[in-house]
């Protein structure tokens, strides 16, 4: 066991470095957990929108009835009326929609000629954007019911009606079959991905580096140590590191998911981890066998970590990504992760049915584990016998 | 007088790197600065050249004080350096133009200098390569050229041959010499006491950042007492023998072990001569039997009490 | 001598394989990946129909205005071909119950006593649902109070409730279409220009004797250092900006990224930005004195944070901290190369893009001032 004993020893002196990137993309995973989980979908109290209400009509009964409407909807945010606030406003996202009802409004509007619109601005097309289109048309095409259909109704006796009929909701009735997995859950198991790969392959990469050392290879071959006995000492040694930060990662993970850290969909998310930290292993043991120097692995640590996580649905959600792109990323062990995180989330309930395709998923990472593994070996054999 | 330092005082902490130095350089010398590893030589260098500060003291070149911006002396110095400073994106030549470039900016004249360096350290066939691609000796050869292309008058060299072969070694040691014989004064540095010897028109020694001892090689090795070294292969010698060689005159000590006698003997004339008298009067046969004359490591030896190299 | 040094450097520079790398290669394989990754963001048809049930019993059965209402937003009620907002099945409350347990509906509609909605989790999709039902309930109340109190109303009233009307009209500060998706690419720009700290710190180590033998032997030549440094500054400068033209130019004729319409302004956000790179290179690399594997270690590091703070890998980071600590959006460099670049976009007016240009440009200026003071000691303690 001296390679494996010499393994941890090179492992002590690199621990500085390594432990840096630990913190640095746990920490970074974490950020995106807290800040990017929330799904912005509005509706059933959820997150609201902060958006700003900006009012230049003089007669503005329909204005407040309509800026009331809102704010049972969303944030309204004052700010000042004029243009490089407002502007101000949405470039720092502030706001991220502005109601704007210009003068004349609601004169055009009493007059049914519906010609002066509500001018809208938003920072971006997104749904809580349309969302909020959609509430504001439905307040003034509720209105203008009334004000075509019962001529010369009064303002105020407009605006009751319009907020009762406003006030009609459906009821809604939500169901817990089973556990649900916490999004936050899921999207931290996602967003690990990243750290997963720069940390392991850094770290499996750097002993690498040192026991392919021309030199100090031709010493290990020239020893009466078997090569194979070397090389799954080795191994060994980066399992063990594989496996010690996947402690770490599941340990964070217990803190996120707290109550539900040992039910039995997190247990799943737990094993898909260990099943992707072993392909970032194989993967890395693979890499590791091709590459000289430190700058190289530098970059290759870079583009294949953030290629990857594009590709395979982790920053961009894999319903997102279109049909020719997630067939591209079917090819790579990511998007199975990500999809077996994704199926996990959902599974509320435990059968064959809702159990395989996670499985599968899983096992699909492993056939990756293998495949790339058995390519890492012949190369060390074919660069032995090269050497 | 090209280089006159004196009473250099260079503190790093607690540790005195220089202690009160002192040296004078003249024109036309190869002047050797011998020393063990860790005795200050690159740092005097460099105290020198006016790359450290210092806490004491005072440094000419060429009559003049030295100082980070003393461009017409800086002109005239040419430096090789204990670690190859190159640039690697820079083939042999370029190299050599870049840095000579640094002193001469006339087109042509740099450009029939760089040619007579690089015929100079013999890197003709080398001239497209990147330093990667060289050998260490090639390497070393090419740190040379970077360093004296512009044709300096005063040359320093701080360990130019460290991790050498000893073919480059040679040609690198012949070069210094060249140099010297075409009017460039030189500084060399080194802890190899052969390379200094075989070179060195003065030699300084050095200590724990002082001068110990300074002068010619001979001179030096005169400042000792130790003479020769007589080494023989005698078989059954008795310990009485081995008592009246002792008691012959000019004889410092004898040890005899495994059929070798060693016989070392004070500074004075035939001293080998008496020994080989005293072997034929009392019939003593020996077989080999040779005599070394006594190296700088004696000298280093007998001022300092310690080996030269360890 | 100016020349002596710019040619020679540039030639180092560009012979740099790993630099190149970092400050070419890297940012245009991340955009290929961006572009890969957002090809289908902005295409339409990224909405999919909703998978919902309706329990069939008496009182849907009986209700046929809903009925009506649903069709229309089913395939059936679309009119050439267009795909519907629901998928509806018929079923029965158990075989409901028993495909929203196996996610394979969203939501299922109860009728009883009135419309129910029942799902087990909250997201886009059950807002959609209940978006509808509610619109459904709401125009019902208000039929029934405009009828109520003027009967007569009731054909017209159908019409005015089928017509579709729009109360709203986009304006935005400029003619650009809000777009966080170039943000991405912004991003990437300003990580590509941080990168340009490679060759701060290159040129840092080339004239320094501490760090380099190299720099020993520029310190011994009869030129002034701060004089070496600057031109060899130059040639980093000029080489970075090239590689960041090369990028803009990948982005725009391959990505087809918009960078608003004046390309004066663009390339002048190319050189700030640049400069601000490679001065925050040299900062670093006069002031760590490590070797330059860990220094490359640290700046990409550094620059990737700071990049992915602007909004590098998630757009909305670069909101979050804005509002968390306010002042970042004004120090992350990072962050303002990217707003500068927006802002040329989004913007008809330059005050913005100015304020960012102006900070870089203070930043650089601060920097360059700190290397200088550090560069200017000619002599150093130690080697």
């Amino acid at each position: 066991m001296q390679v494996y004993k010499a393994y941890f020893k090179i492992i002590k002196q690199n621990l500085p470095a390594i432990s840096i990137y630990v913190c640095i993309f746990l920490f970074i995973t974490v950020m995106l957990t807290y800040f990017g989980g929330e799904k912005t979908s509005p509706g059933f109290s959820k997150t609201k929108i902060n958006i700003a209400f900006v009012n230049d009509d003089d007669s503005a009964a329909l204005a407040v009835g309509l800026r009331d409407y809102l704010s049972t909807n969303a944030n309204i945010i004052s700010i000042q009326n004029n243009e490089e606030s407002l502007q101000d406003a949405l470039f720092f996202r502030k706001v991220e929609y502005i109601v704007k009802v210009p003068a004349g409004f609601s004169q055009s509007f009493f007059s049914g000629e519906h010609d002066v619109r509500i001018e809208k601005t938003s920072v971006q097309k997104s749904q809580s954007s349309v969302y909020m289109d959609f509430l504001i048309n439905r307040y003034l095409s509720t209105a203008g019911l009334y004000t075509q259909n019962m001529p010369g109704i009064s303002g105020s006796q407009l605006l009751g009606f319009v907020k009762s009929d406003l006030e009609q909701q459906t009821s809604v009735q939500v169901k817990a079959y089973g556990k649900k997995t916490d999004s936050r859950v899921a999207t931290y198991y996602t967003y690990l991905v990243y750290a997963m790969i720069v940390i392991i392959f850094l770290g499996v990469t750097s002993i690498m580096l040192v026991f392919n050392d021309p030199d100090l290879r031709k010493r290990n071959l020239g020893s009466p140590l078997k090569s194979l006995s070397m090389n799954m000492q080795l191994f060994l040694g980066n399992m063990s590191f594989a496996v010690v930060v996947w402690i770490i990662m599941v340990t964070i993970g217990f803190l996120i998911s707290g109550k539900a850290a040992f039910d039995i969909n997190s247990v799943m998310m737990y094993i898909n981890l260990l099943c992707f930290a072993f392909v970032c292993l194989s993967l890395s043991f693979l890499i590791g066998n091709l590459i000289r120097s430190r700058e190289v692995q530098q970059g290759i640590a870079n583009v294949l970590s953030l290629g990857l996580c594009f590709i395979g649905g982790v920053f961009v959600p894999q319903q997102l990504l279109g049909k020719t792109v997630n067939f591209i990323a079917s090819f790579t062990p990511t998007y199975w992760y990500v999809k077996a995180v994704n199926d996990i989330e959902k599974l509320a309930l435990i059968n064959i049915t809702n159990v395989t395709p996670i499985i599968n998923s899983m096992l699909i990472q492993l056939g990756f584990v293998v495949a790339l593994l058995a390519v890492a070996l012949v190369i060390a054999k074919q660069k032995r016998v090269s050497a | 007088m090209v280089v006159k330092v004196n009473n250099l005082v260079k503190r790093y902490g607690d540790l005195i790197a220089l202690d009160h130095f002192n040296l004078q350089v003249n024109e036309g010398e190869i002047f050797g600065l011998l020393g063990p590893n860790g005795s200050g030589k690159t740092t005097a260098i460099n105290c020198i050249l006016a790359l450290l500060k210092y806490d004491k003291g005072t440094i000419e070149v060429f009559g003049q004080a030295m100082a980070p911006d003393a461009y017409n002396i800086k002109r005239e110095i040419g430096i090789i350096m204990q670690n190859v400073a190159v640039f690697n994106e820079l083939t042999v030549q370029e190299n050599i133009n870049y840095f000579c470039g640094l002193y001469i900016s006339d087109k042509k004249k740099r450009a029939s200098l760089v040619e007579e360096a690089i015929e100079f350290v013999g890197l003709n066939d080398f001239r497209k390569f990147y330093p990667r691609k060289l050998s260490g000796g090639l390497l070393r050869r090419l740190n040379i050229a970077c360093g004296i292309a512009h044709q300096p008058k005063l040359i320093i060299m701080d360990e130019p041959t460290v991790a050498v072969d000893p073919q480059s070694r040679n040609s690198i040691l012949e070069g210094i010499q060249k140099l010297n014989r075409q009017g460039a004064t030189v500084i060399y540095t080194s802890h190899y006491m052969e390379e200094v010897e075989q070179i060195c028109t003065r030699i300084a020694i050095m200590d724990r950042g002082k001068i110990i001892a300074t002068g010619t090689n001979d001179e030096l090795k005169s400042m000792i007492k130790a003479g020769e070294k007589i080494t023989a292969e005698i078989f059954g010698l008795d310990s009485l023998q081995i008592q009246n060689i002792k008691n012959l005159p000019h004889i410092s000590s004898v040890e005899y072990d495994e059929n070798m006698l060693v016989v070392k003997s004070e500074r004075g004339k035939n001293n080998l001569a008496i020994v080989l008298d005293y072997f034929r009067v009392h019939n003593i046969p020996y077989g080999k039997i040779y005599c070394e004359l006594p190296t700088l490591n004696d000298v280093f030896l007998e001022i300092t009490g310690k080996q030269l190299r360890d | 001598m100016f020349l002596h040094i710019f040619t020679n450097r540039c030639k180092c520079l560009v012979r740099d394989k790993v630099l190149m790398f970092w400050t070419l290669m890297f940012p245009i394989v991340l955009a290929s990946l961006f572009g890969l990754a957002f090809s289908n963001l902005s295409s339409e048809d990224k909405f999919s129909e909703i998978n919902i049930a309706v329990v069939d019993n008496n009182e849907y059965q009986s209700n046929q205005a809903f009925q009506s209402a649903l069709s229309a937003v089913t395939d059936a009620g679309q009119s050439s071909g267009e795909k519907g907002l629901f998928n509806v099945i018929l079923s029965t409350h158990e075989q409901a119950d028993e495909l929203l347990k196996n996610n394979k509906i969203e939501g299922y509609i109860l009728f009883d006593g009135g419309a129910n909605l029942v799902i087990k989790e909250s997201g886009i999709n059950q807002t959609i649902i209940k978006t509808f039902l509610d619109d459904y309930a709401q125009i019902g109340s208000a039929i029934t109070n405009i009828v109520r109190q003027n009967p007569t109303a009731f054909p017209s009233l159908m019409e005015d409730v089928m017509a579709d009307k729009n109360y709203l009209k986009e304006v935005s500060p400029s003619n650009a279409e809000p777009n966080t998706t170039l943000n991405y690419y912004y991003a990437l720009v300003a990580m590509a220009c941080l990168f340009g700290s490679f060759w701060g710190v290159k040129e840092i180590s080339a004239v320094q004797a501490d760090l380099s033998p190299q720099g020993a032997r520029v310190n011994l030549a009869p030129a002034h250092k701060l004089k070496i440094f600057g031109y060899s500054l130059c040639a980093a400068a000029v080489v970075h900006l090239f590689t960041i033209f090369i990028l803009i130019a990948y982005l725009s004729l391959f990505l087809k990224v918009d960078f608003g319409r004046d390309l004066l302004y663009v390339l002048l956000a190319c050189v700030v930005g640049s400069m601000m790179g490679v001065s925050m290179g040299a900062l670093i690399g006069a002031l760590i004195k490590k070797d330059e594997i860990v220094k490359i270690a640290v700046l990409v590091s550094v620059s990737m944070i700071l990049s992915f703070l602007a909004g590098l890998m998630m757009v909305d980071m670069k909101y979050i901290v804005t509002h968390a600590i306010p002042v970042m959006a004004y120090i992350n460099p990072a962050n303002l190369i990217t707003d500068a670049f927006y802002s040329l976009y989004y913007f008809d007016t330059y005050n913005r893009f100015f304020t960012n240009i102006g900070l870089l440009l203070g930043f650089t200026v601060v920097f360059y001032l700190i290397v200088y003071f550090v560069l200017r000691r000619q002599r150093y303690a130690s080697l």
